[in-house]
């Protein structure tokens, strides 16, 4: 799609865009006929929910927009503040949902003493931050690989405040925040279910919401309207994609830099959209017009291709790369202690949860299961890094095949790719239930189906990466290897897999941050009256904020995966990238 | 380094890659601090770009985002004028720099020339009274080059382009000595300047002209 052929919606865009719309719209005044259903939902009030949910995401998604321009456009443009704000976010990114289940009910939920607006307020928090960080990272990126003469023209020219953010700030960052805004839309239904029902230990709260609606149709055993709930869900996926996030890549194409005379700026055009979760990449450029960025990035040209749902991934490389290692842990070390410190500082404000937050102290120290737990953590985390391995060698096993196969044959490709895209858009959450339907009867079920979990939300990064790394095979190494006729299996071992391995890199590291999300929800699953569990960080993390209501537990366990997360990216991901990247880089 | 220029002079900053004289430019607008010394602007230290100095890029430094007529008014925008006055002052240069019925064009659907025309477009808006030019014609094929100086030769001699000093830098002598009323030779390394001589070969000039050749030969000598 090009902007300009007929317009932002392509040339068949009108009748595309009315049926969902249609739908959309009708919505609203079935939603009115409805009130809230009191306990057990019922189907009724399914299009109310739906558009609960959907207005719900709209506003996180503002108010995620408006944070990343706000916190990325002074990192960007500021040293001293990129020091600061950069560390800091990728904390926050790594730092799982329910990590900020407390803050969100102390701030919101209790100052409002519990009305619908405060719960309300925490839930769009809640995906707020499920959102907000990549937006963040994008507008950062956008805002650094300016083109140097860009810039030297704007100050040239005399751009200032309003100004300078409307001609040149702003537009520099459409294309990203596009990209990026479309994976963080995904994430931000992904984890639905857990901002609409906010749970610490006893106290509950629920929201109308689709979300909601699934998990209780769910647990409540009324598999028909889970089904239809589902449906809606896809519905509302793909109707919100056709009529706002297609438009809107089209319309973004102009924003793209572009070669400008002989000498490049900064962004190659990439015909459909970038990176997944979080990696960044950078451009090789001419001497003159460096972009100003930390110099520790290693430059590596990376078609990727998009995908239109993903979850969102806590890793964020290039952040862990451009800080020096004493002011990230000064900075951990500084939020972490801010969090214990704004929790307790917060509790004695509000008396009545001054009790519980000593009491949950109290009974990290006395209580014997609360304490157990505690000394569970070092296990769990091992036992989740060894569920990740297997399920990592479960998506390796499949995606590689399948993806060198996309990238040599066009017609598997133009086949396969609309069917993955179109999975890959679809909240794994969703459709857990009837997983765990079918494997949790079998032997090891539980452990099997968790690992099954974790799959769903490793496996997608992986395979679209390593397509992207299939399909660009330079031309000239494949007519290379033609002309002197390299057969098939060297073919795969001298040409394809050296091409693959920063593919590969890349789609492992992003798959990782996928998996340590979806411990969370792959670990503890609620069925009808039953609670699956294995012994795991994510389950933990879920029995502290479900079962125990014990806030220090929950926030020892959120400091205890973040470290792990970031520890593994530093050791081991950060390292194996550079070196990939030094030698099995192809300079396009 | 040390020289004045006087109104109503072209002149050419001319050296080899790498000798400093795109930096001296940038020292000379205000984009960068000079580490020792200044910059007078009639009487005044510069300290920070002004709307009395307009720049033309190398690479022209479009707005990809922004068509022709945003682009050209861009720093009419910054100085705060209203729109229809803006607009007015930018659709005239349009006309002059003969980029007339592109208005609407998109930095993208241009050609090299073309671009090239819209930021001197964008620079003159400004009616500043000093041009300043980094190495303005080398992105555009020889062909085009030669059109567009011509025309700001056309334009500079006919007095009818508001500014009243232009300073170009370039690596290519011969344009340097074909256009310029003074020439300032720069060596590398150190950056300094090693000669500063007028040109004073009548206009229009002849690029055959044995005279023309003498002088480019000499300052190649002075700066190879």
């Amino acid at each position: 799609m090009v902007a300009g052929q007929g317009g932002i919606w392509g040339k068949n865009g009108p009748w595309i865009a009315v049926l969902p719309l249609v739908f959309l719209f009708s919505l609203i005044p079935i939603a009115y006929a409805q009130r809230i259903g009191a306990q057990a939902p019922e189907l009724t009030s399914l299009p109310y929910f739906a558009l609960r949910s959907l207005l719900r995401m709209f506003a996180a998604f503002g108010l995620s927009i408006l944070f990343a321009l706000f916190y990325g456009i002074p990192a960007a443009r500021s040293g001293k503040a990129e020091r600061v704000l950069i560390p800091t976010l990728d904390v926050l990114q790594s730092i799982p949902i329910l990590g900020f289940f407390p803050a969100a009910i102390y701030f919101f939920i209790a100052i409002s003493e519990g009305s619908q607006i405060g719960v309300e307020f925490a839930a769009i928090f809640l995906i707020f931050t499920s959102m907000a960080w990549n937006l963040a990272f994008a507008v950062y990126e956008s805002v650094s690989t300016i083109p140097a003469d860009l810039e030297e023209a704007s100050t040239a020219f005399g751009l200032r405040g309003w100004v300078l953010f409307r001609r040149q700030l702003l537009p520099a960052c459409v294309p990203k925040l596009v990209y990026n805004g479309m994976m963080s839309w995904a994430g931000g239904w992904y984890f639905l279910v857990a901002a609409e029902i906010i749970t610490i230990g006893s106290q509950s709260y629920y929201l109308p919401g689709l979300g909601r609606f699934l998990a209780e149709s769910t647990y409540a055993g009324h598999f028909a309207n889970a089904l239809i709930a589902f449906g809606v869900l896809v519905s509302l996926i793909l109707a919100v994609d056709l009529t706002i996030w297609r438009p809107l890549e089209a319309y973004a194409v102009r924003f793209r830099h572009e070669t400008v005379g002989g000498i490049e700026s900064i962004h190659r055009g990439r015909s459909y959209a970038s990176r997944i979760a979080g990696i960044l990449t950078r451009f090789p450029v001419p001497g003159e017009h460096f972009p100003r960025v930390s110099k520790s990035l290693q430059p590596m040209v990376f078609h990727s291709i998009v995908t239109l749902g993903r979850v969102p991934s806590r890793l964020h490389l290039r952040a862990v790369l451009a800080s020096s290692r004493t002011v990230r842990i000064a900075v951990s070390a500084f939020v972490i202690s801010s969090v214990f410190l704004f929790v307790y500082i917060l509790e004695d404000l509000v008396t009545t949860q001054y009790a519980s937050f000593s009491a949950s102290v109290h009974q990290l120290l006395v209580d014997p299961i609360v304490a157990r737990n505690v000394s569970l953590i070092p296990e769990a985390v091992g036992l989740s890094m060894l569920r990740l391995a297997i399920a990592y060698a479960i998506s390796l096993a499949w995606t590689l095949p399948v993806a060198i196969k996309m990238g040599r044959s066009k017609r598997a490709f133009s086949t396969l790719m609309p069917i993955f895209q179109t999975l890959a858009s679809i909240p794994a959450t969703a459709y857990f239930p009837f997983l765990v339907v079918l494997v949790i009867g079998l032997p090891a079920g539980v452990e099997l189906a968790s690992i099954l979990l974790i799959l769903t939300g490793m496996q997608w990064y992986l395979l679209f990466n390593l397509v992207a790394g299939a399909k660009n095979v330079p031309a000239d190494m494949d007519e290379a290897a033609k002309a002197f006729g390299v057969r098939s299996r060297i073919y795969l071992r001298k040409v394809m897999f050296p091409s693959l391995y920063p593919s590969l890199v890349t789609g492992s590291i992003t798959g990782w941050g996928g998996g340590w999300n979806a411990l969370i929800v792959s670990e503890y699953i609620v069925f009808g009256a039953t609670t699956y569990k294995v012994l795991g960080i994510g389950a933990l993390l879920d029995v502290a904020a479900y079962e125990l209501g014990s806030v220090a537990l929950l926030l020892l366990a959120v400091v205890s995966l973040s470290a792990t997360v970031i520890a593994v990216n530093r050791l081991f991901w950060r390292r194996l990238y550079r070196y990939v990247t030094a030698r099995y880089k192809a300079d396009y | 380094m040390n020289f004045t220029v006087e109104e109503h002079e072209f002149v050419c900053l001319v050296g080899p890659s790498g000798c400093g004289k795109s930096t001296l430019l940038r020292i000379i607008m205000g984009l960068i601090p000079p580490d020792t010394g200044y910059v007078m602007y009639r009487g005044e230290k510069v300290s920070g770009p002004n709307p009395q100095m307009a720049m033309v890029f190398q690479s022209f430094a479009l707005f990809p985002w922004l068509n022709v007529t945003q682009n050209v008014e861009l720093g009419l925008e910054a100085l705060a004028l209203p729109v229809t006055q803006r607009r007015e002052k930018a659709l005239r240069v349009i006309q002059e720099i003969g980029l007339e019925g592109f208005e609407e064009a998109y930095p993208r659907e241009l050609s090299g020339g073309m671009r090239q025309r819209v930021g001197f477009a964008r620079a003159l808006a400004l009616d500043p009274e000093i041009l300043l030019m980094d190495e303005p014609f080398s992105s555009l094929d020889v062909l085009t080059a030669e059109n567009l100086r011509e025309e700001l030769l056309k334009l500079w001699e006919d007095r009818s382009l508001a500014p009243k000093l232009v300073v170009m830098v370039t690596h290519n002598v011969e344009e340097a000595v074909y256009m310029a009323d003074r020439v300032i030779a720069m060596t590398y390394r150190p950056g300094t300047v090693a000669k500063d001589m007028r040109i004073d070969l009548p206009r229009p000039r002849d690029r055959r002209d044995q005279a023309l050749y003498d002088l480019v030969d000499n300052i190649t000598a002075l700066i190879a």
